[in-house]
C-alpha cells in the first residue's frame, strides 16, 4: 500500500462482537485464506493476482489472494447480475479470455509473461487494454478492463482492512448509529490523525482542519 | 404439501379465483386485497421466500444476492446499469432493497400531454389515487414533515418526519437554504416510532441491502404475512414462463417453472405484478397461433414506452468528514424543480435527493466517471468520507423505441432473455443538465467541491401502459387488458409517464385500486 491512511488507529474488526450473528459470519469469511480455485485454471490466477496488485495498487499479497480467490467463488457461483451489453461477452468469459490474452499481449510487446513484468511495463500494458490500444479477436479490450476494474473495485473494497483504512463504519446492527449529524460521531467510529490531516493540508491535499471531536 | 401431487401446493389442481405473478411491491398489495376480500388466490413468485432474520446481513457486497440476476440484455445509446440498482428478486421484490422514499406524485403528472404538450394524459387523474395514497401512507405507515411544500399533498404524514437528519442531508438542506430553495426531511417508508412491534430505524445506513431491525417498511414483513392470513397460498421460486389463452381470448391460467419441470394452475383471472421488465416480457413470451405478437397486444404497445428515471449522481468533497454511511440513506430532498419552469429551458422536471453511500456505491461512482486504477483510486478511495452526494430523479418521457423485447439468447430457466433498449430523448437531457446544474450549485453553496457526476438511472416504468383508446394502450384506467377481459396488470409497467418521483408509493396505490376493482367485478359476477 503506497496511499497512507488518516485514520491509523480504526479497526473495523475491533467492533465485531457488536454485529449480528451472520455478518459477523460473512465479514470474517472475507478474512480467511483461499482454498484452490474452482472457476480458474492456477496460471489464470496467478494473472489475476497479478493484474490486481496493481488495479488497486496494492503489494499485499494474502489481500489480493483473497480477493482473487473471492472472484474465484464469485464465477464459480454464477454470482454475478446477470446483465449486460448486447455485444459484450459474459463475464465468465470476460475473465478467462481476457486474463489470457493480457498474457499474450504483453509476450508480443516484452517477450515475457505478463507475470515477469516491471509495475511499470505491467501498468503501461493495463493501461492500453483499457484504453483499447491492443487488438483482441475475441472480446474488445476495454469490456474486459471494465470488468476486471469494476469486480476488483468490489471484491477489495469489500475487505475489512480496507474499510478500517477509509474509516468506514461498517456492519451497524443491532448497535446502529446515534449521533449523525453534521461534526457528530459515536464512541466506536474512526478518529481521523491530527498530524496526517494537518501534514495533507499543508500539501494542498484533502481534508481541511481537524475537527472537536477527533482532537 | 398437496397429497394428490406430492408437491408443496394447496391448489395446483383447482381453478382458484386469481393467480397473482410476482410478490414484489405491487402483487403483494393485490394479494392481501384479494386474499381480505374472500376470492381463492395463488402468488406465484419466481425468487426465494427471504428470511429477514436468516438471509439479510449488514454488507453491500453479500447483498447483492436480493437482485433479480437472470440474463438480460442491454443496448441504446443510454443501455442501463439493471441488476440490484434496478430491480429486485424474491418474495417482497424490489421493496427488500428499496430505499422507502415515498412521495407523491403531483397531480400534473397525470395530465402532462394538456399542460406542457408532451408525453401522454393518464385515462386517470391525481383524485382517483388520492384515497390510495393516504390509506396506503397510514397502513405503512410513512414517516415525513408536519408541512410538505409540494405536490397534491401538504401534509401532515401519519407518523412524525424523521429527524434528526445526518450530516450528509444536512448538506442539502443547508446548500438549499444559502440559495433560497425549499429543501424538506423526506417522507419514508420508515418509521420514526414504533409501529406494531416494529421499532423505530438506528440509522444504520443499510437500506439499500434489506433492513435487519425491520424498521423500513417491505412488503416481505409488511403485506405478505397478512395475505396468507388471509388465506393466500404463495409458491416461490416458481417463474412464470406463459399465460394461457382460451380461443374466446379469455385467459385460462399460467404454466409455471420449478425445478426444471413446468406446472399449470388455471384461475378465472389472472393479475401481473411481475415488474415494468418481466410483465411485458411474459406476455411477448405468451405469443401463440393466433397472437402471434404476444398476448394482450392488439396495440402493438407491450414493451413499448419503457421508462427509467434518470438518476445522475452529483458528489462533492467536504473539507470536513461527512461519514456518509450513517443514517437512512435517502433522508432529505427538495422536489422545487419538479414541473416545468416558465423560461421554456425543459419540460417537466426532478427532485433531488441527499444520498449516502457506503463504499462500493461510492467508488462505483470514483470508477465510472474517472476510470482510474491504481494509486490515484486508492487516493480518493481515503477520503470516501469527506464526499457528499446528490442524486437526481429526473422525469423521461415515453418514446416507442424504448422497449422490451426478447432476444434469441436464453436465460437461465432457458426462456428468451429481455433486452432493455433505452436512450434518452432530448428534454430527458435537458432535465438532467439542468438537475446536475442544480445539484452542483446545492453542493457549493454548502461548502463542497464538486467531484464526480456519474450518470445512472433508477426505477422501471412503462411499457405496458394504460389508456382509455385499446390502439395505443395495453391496460385500461383499471389496469385491465383491452384484450382479454379476466387479464389485469397492477405493477409499473402501466405507468404512462414518469413522473420524477420515487414511484412505489403510486405503484401501490394503484394496484390496490386494481385490487379493489377486480373484487367488484367479481362481486357482480363479471369474472
Ligand atoms: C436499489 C433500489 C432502490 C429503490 N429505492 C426506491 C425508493 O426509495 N422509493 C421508491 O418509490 N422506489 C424505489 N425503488 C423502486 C421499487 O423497488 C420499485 O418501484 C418496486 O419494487 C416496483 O414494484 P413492482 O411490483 O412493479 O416490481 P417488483 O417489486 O420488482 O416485483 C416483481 C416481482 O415479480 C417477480 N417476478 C418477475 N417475473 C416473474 C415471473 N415470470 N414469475 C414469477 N415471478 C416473477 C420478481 O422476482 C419480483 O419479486 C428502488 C429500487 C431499487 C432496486
Ligand atoms: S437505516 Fe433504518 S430503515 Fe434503513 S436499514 Fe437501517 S435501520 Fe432499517
Amino acid at each position: 500500500m503506497t496511499v497512507s491512511t488518516i485514520y491509523p488507529d480504526y479497526d473495523v474488526m475491533k467492533e465485531k462482537a457488536k454485529w449480528d450473528e451472520n455478518t459477523r459470519h460473512v465479514v470474517e469469511g472475507r478474512l480467511k485464506a483461499p482454498g484452490m480455485p474452482r472457476f480458474f485454471s492456477p496460471q489464470e490466477l496467478t494473472l489475476l493476482k497479478s493484474a490486481l496488485h496493481r488495479i488497486v495498487d496494492e503489494e499485499d499479497k494474502g489481500i489480493i489472494a483473497r480477493v482473487a480467490g473471492q472472484i474465484d467463488d464469485h464465477l464459480a457461483e454464477k454470482r454475478g447480475q446477470g446483465y449486460r451489453q448486447v455485444g459484450v461477452a459474459e463475464e465468465e468469459a470476460l475473465f478467462r479470455l481476457g486474463l489470457t490474452l493480457l498474457d499474450t499481449t504483453a509476450m508480443q510487446a516484452y517477450e515475457e509473461s505478463f507475470l515477469q513484468l516491471t509495475a511499470q511495463q505491467k501498468d503501461e500494458i493495463l493501461g492500453q487494454v483499457q484504453r483499447g490500444e491492443v487488438i483482441w479477436k475475441e472480446i474488445k479490450p476495454q469490456d474486459f478492463f471494465n470488468k476486471l476494474l469494476r469486480t476488483a473495485v468490489d471484491f477489495f473494497f469489500s475487505q475489512p482492512e480496507i474499510w478500517s483504512e477509509i474509516g468506514y463504519g461498517g456492519p451497524a446492527y443491532p448497535r446502529g448509529y446515534y449521533r449523525i449529524e453534521y461534526g457528530l460521531k459515536d464512541p466506536w467510529e474512526a478518529r481521523l490523525d491530527r498530524k496526517l490531516v494537518a501534514k495533507r493540508a499543508e500539501a494542498g491535499l484533502g481534508p481541511g482542519p481537524i475537527r472537536r471531536v477527533d482532537r | 404439501m398437496n397429497h394428490e401431487t406430492g408437491l408443496p401446493w394447496k391448489n395446483l389442481n383447482e381453478e382458484v379465483d386469481v393467480v397473482i405473478v410476482g410478490a414484489g411491491a405491487t402483487g403483494a398489495v393485490v394479494a392481501q386485497e384479494l386474499g381480505r376480500a374472500g376470492l381463492s388466490v395463488v402468488l406465484i413468485e419466481a425468487g426465494p421466500y427471504w428470511e429477514v432474520s436468516r438471509d439479510f446481513v449488514s454488507d453491500e457486497l453479500h447483498m447483492r444476492k436480493t437482485a433479480w440476476r437472470m440474463k438480460r440484455l442491454t443496448a441504446g445509446t443510454d443501455a442501463p446499469e439493471l441488476g440490484h440498482n434496478i430491480s429486485g428478486s424474491g418474495v417482497g421484490g424490489g421493496t427488500n432493497h428499496f430505499t422507502a422514499v415515498v412521495p407523491r406524485l403531483f397531480p400534473s403528472d397525470f395530465r402532462i400531454k394538456t399542460i406542457d404538450g408532451v408525453g401522454e394524459d393518464w385515462p386517470i387523474t391525481y383524485e382517483d389515487v388520492a384515497p390510495y395514497y393516504e390509506q396506503l401512507e397510514k397502513e405503512i405507515p410513512v414517516s415525513g414533515p408536519k408541512h410538505y411544500p409540494w405536490g397534491g399533498f401538504h401534509g401532515p404524514y401519519p407518523y412524525p418526519a424523521r429527524e434528526p437528519v445526518g450530516a450528509m442531508h444536512q448538506v442539502l438542506r443547508i446548500g438549499c437554504e444559502k440559495l433560497g430553495i425549499r429543501s424538506s426531511v423526506a417522507p419514508l417508508a420508515i418509521l420514526s416510532a414504533p409501529f406494531q412491534g416494529r421499532p423505530p430505524c438506528i440509522n444504520r445506513g443499510f437500506c439499500a441491502q434489506g433492513c435487519l431491525p425491520n424498521s423500513k417498511f417491505s412488503t416481505l414483513i409488511h403485506h405478505i404475512p397478512r395475505a396468507l392470513d388471509a388465506g393466500v397460498e404463495l409458491r416461490h421460486g416458481c417463474m412464470v414462463n406463459r399465460l394461457l389463452c382460451k380461443p374466446d381470448d379469455t385467459i385460462e391460467g399460467v404454466t409455471f417453472l420449478f425445478n426444471g419441470h413446468e406446472y399449470r394452475q388455471k384461475a378465472k383471472a389472472v393479475i401481473l405484478c411481475a415488474s415494468a421488465i418481466e410483465t411485458p416480457r411474459l406476455l411477448l413470451m405468451s405469443a401463440d397461433g393466433r397472437h402471434k405478437k404476444g398476448l394482450a397486444n392488439s396495440s402493438g404497445m407491450v414493451g413499448k414506452c419503457f421508462m427509467l428515471h434518470s438518476g445522475h449522481e452529483v458528489v462533492a468533497r467536504f473539507p470536513e468528514e461527512i461519514l456518509p454511511y450513517k443514517g437512512t440513506p435517502i433522508l432529505t430532498t427538495t422536489q422545487e424543480f419538479y414541473e416545468s419552469p416558465s423560461d421554456g429551458s425543459r419540460v417537466r422536471g426532478y427532485s433531488i435527493h441527499a444520498h449516502g453511500s457506503r463504499p462500493l456505491a461510492f467508488m462505483k461512482i470514483v470508477t465510472k466517471t474517472t476510470k482510474t486504477w491504481g494509486r490515484h483510486l486508492r487516493e480518493i478511495a481515503r477520503d470516501y468520507n469527506y464526499f457528499a452526494r446528490l442524486t437526481i430523479v429526473g422525469e423521461v418521457l415515453p418514446q416507442i423505441k424504448n422497449s422490451i423485447t426478447l432476444s434469441d439468447e436464453k436465460d437461465e430457466f432457458g426462456l428468451p432473455a429481455p433486452i432493455v433498449t433505452f436512450s434518452y430523448g432530448d428534454n430527458d437531457r435537458k432535465v438532467i443538465e439542468d438537475g446536475v446544474n442544480m445539484c452542483k450549485q446545492i453542493l457549493e453553496a454548502a461548502g463542497g467541491k464538486v467531484e464526480f457526476i456519474c450518470p445512472d438511472t433508477s426505477h422501471m416504468l412503462g411499457g405496458c401502459r394504460m389508456g382509455s383508446n385499446s390502439s395505443d394502450s395495453v391496460v385500461d384506467g383499471w389496469g385491465r387488458s383491452h384484450d382479454h377481459k379476466n387479464l389485469f396488470i397492477a405493477d409499473t409497467s402501466t405507468w404512462v409517464t414518469s413522473g420524477a418521483s420515487n414511484p412505489t408509493l403510486t405503484a401501490m396505490a394503484l394496484a390496490w385500486r386494481t385490487a379493489d376493482y377486480m373484487v367488484e367485478e367479481f362481486r357482480q359476477g363479471n369474472l
